[in-house]
């Protein structure tokens, strides 16, 4: 991984590697995977003790009601570091989505967000985090709803740069970029010339992907790229990031796949409950038994790949051995018995 | 019975289907798999009755879909935040189904207090339970869902599932269940069928058991 890192920094950053993170197991809250670096002696993106809320009025209070503050993120910590790839893996409703826009200095307008945000070494607020997006920091959305429905998906990804005031050669290099962006994934050149209602869910994915690969970011926070798409394709989407990654580029990746994600990913942070509970090497999901966090292994169950289960109390020891009265689907199918009431997951918003 | 006949169907005269049938019985639960961009959402929004298709006829024991009221084919889409109404809260949003069942709230997980929100105050995964809540308040015969989990994490998308299997082996609910993921089909499905893209397609059939 140190090829890399082939000027005059790379020894010191091998020092610094040494002298403060190698030797421990965890800092700033996380392990690390061999591709983990500390360029310049910090990592490109890390959030600390995060939290997000929503002022809202309570909708039965009368009309003198103070707001009061739902919180959707609380205390979230996670770090990025330079030519890494990590996936953020978790349950729905954890808030995925909303700390990508928050990283993106996308807030909502009654949104209350706390906590500290650096990007390469700088302390970054809401004005300036919008200003690295699109730059330093792009994002491929995860609904198809991004694209503006009103204009060509070609003239859409390579006008982009006409908007920030690129002409002349500029513009036509952003086109070829363009055309040979979509011929990479399988989009004919007729698809430039559609609108995106026009689409299918998979190529209106891989067109989103295209966005983001279009102004050469330093990171890629990629919320849910892959589904909609078949297998192979998926693999291909990621494969793309997994190769950005190498060129010394960062990713998240958020995503619900934990096997799409384990393939490409270096570390895996798992969200739950508005927070990250875990955040861990790819290699520790090899089985349930390496992994630290019950939802964890709950997760790792749940795959119509091996249990398809839902495991009763997520939160106790929920090892294999221990909860054998897990279910799947095909044993309620055929015997129909009536169901214990499912658990719930512990969700803060 | 589900019945889709001879339906025929293209954009800008393009044929996507030509002779294309599908029979779903009450109970039995198909899924659906294609490669990407062949025509799937397409498949299921002629079949819920969404689209009028060019030929062809879709029944329900042998009559046609209504073209007003309640559907019995009821639809799920693979993008929630699609098919809400943005300045509707949940509360609303369910009571378009009629009456909100205390019960259906109760196996697909919905929590009280996102009854009051609205639909971008919650995640894809709460807004599609609540979506297909209020597809099975109207009681329909037969369910389309179109990659309902594919943007869901495992424990949810598995907690949906046994929700929704439950309910429709409960009900003999028939579906059409579309989905990339051969595991998935492999938990959910009766009977899985493979569409390959082609003309005059007959699609291969291959039946599972149970």
């Amino acid at each position: 991984m140190d090829t890399r890192h082939n000027t005059a920094h790379a020894a010191a950053w091998r020092e610094h590697e040494k002298r403060a993170h190698s030797s421990s197991g965890i800092h700033h809250h996380h392990s690390h995977a061999p591709a983990s670096q500390h360029g310049e002696g910090h990592h490109l993106l890390q959030v600390e003790n995060l939290s997000i809320g929503f002022n809202r009025y309570e909708p039965q209070a009368g009309l003198m009601a103070r707001k009061s503050r739902v919180d959707v993120i609380h205390a979230l910590n996670i770090a990025v570091h330079r030519g890494e790839l990590l996936a953020l893996v978790g349950a729905s409703g954890a808030g995925k989505t909303l700390l990508a826009n928050t990283l993106l200095g996308r807030f909502e307008p009654n949104a209350c967000v706390e906590g500290c945000i650096w990007f390469d070494g700088q302390l970054q607020s809401q004005k300036t985090l919008a200003q690295l997006r699109g730059r330093c920091i792009s994002l491929v959305p995860q609904s198809v709803l991004a694209l503006d429905p009103l204009m060509k998906v070609g003239r859409q990804l390579a006008g982009g740069g006409r908007r920030a005031g690129v002409r002349g050669r500029d513009s036509r290099a952003r086109t070829e970029k363009q055309c040979s962006l979509f011929e990479h994934y399988g989009l004919g050149e007729a698809v430039a010339g559609l609108y995106p209602f026009e689409l299918s869910g998979g190529m209106a994915r891989r067109v989103l992907l295209c966005t983001a690969l279009m102004d050469d970011p330093e990171l890629i926070i990629a919320d849910e790229p892959t589904p909609g798409l078949d297998l192979e394709l998926a693999v291909r989407a990621t494969g793309d990031l997994r190769a950005f990654v190498d060129r010394g580029g960062s990713v998240l990746l958020i995503t619900h796949d934990i096997e799409l994600a384990l393939r490409v990913a270096d570390r895996v942070a798992v969200f739950q409950g508005g927070t990250v509970i875990e955040e861990t090497a790819v290699e520790n999901f090899a089985s349930p038994a390496t992994l630290r966090q019950p939802f964890t292994r709950a997760l790792w169950h749940a795959l119509p790949e091996h249990d398809f289960a839902v495991m009763p109390g997520e939160q106790g020891p929920a090892l294999p051995d221990e909860a054998p009265e897990y279910r799947n689907a095909r044993d309620r199918a055929t015997h129909a018995e009536p169901a214990p009431v499912l658990p719930v997951d512990d969700e803060e918003g | 019975m589900l019945e889709a006949r001879a339906i025929r169907y293209g954009y800008d005269g393009t044929p996507l289907f030509r002779d294309f049938s599908l029979t779903v019985e009450a109970g039995e639960r198909v899924a659906v798999q294609a490669p990407s961009g062949f025509g799937k959402t397409t498949l299921c929004r002629i079949l819920a009755g969404y689209i009028e298709p060019d030929a062809g006829t879709v029944r329900v024991d042998g009559r046609a879909l209504p073209r007003k009221g309640l559907s019995p084919v009821q639809m799920v889409m693979q993008h929630p935040e699609t098919v809400v109404d943005p300045r509707l809260r949940m509360k609303q949003v369910l009571q378009e189904a009629g009456a909100i069942s205390a019960t259906l709230m109760e196996n697909f997980q919905l929590e009280q207090r996102w009854l009051d929100r609205f639909a971008h105050e919650l995640s894809g995964g709460e807004l599609q339970r609540i979506c297909l809540v209020r597809a099975l308040a109207s009681n329909p015969r037969y369910l389309i869902a179109d990659e309902i989990s594919t943007m869901l994490d495992a424990v949810t998308q598995a907690t949906i599932w046994h929700a929704l299997l439950e309910e429709a082996e409960s009900r003999k609910l028939g579906m059409v269940i579309v989905t990339h993921s051969d595991a998935l089909a492999q938990r959910v499905a009766t009977r899985v069928v493979y569409l390959e893209r082609q003309t005059g397609l007959e699609p291969a059939t291959i039946s599972l058991e149970g």
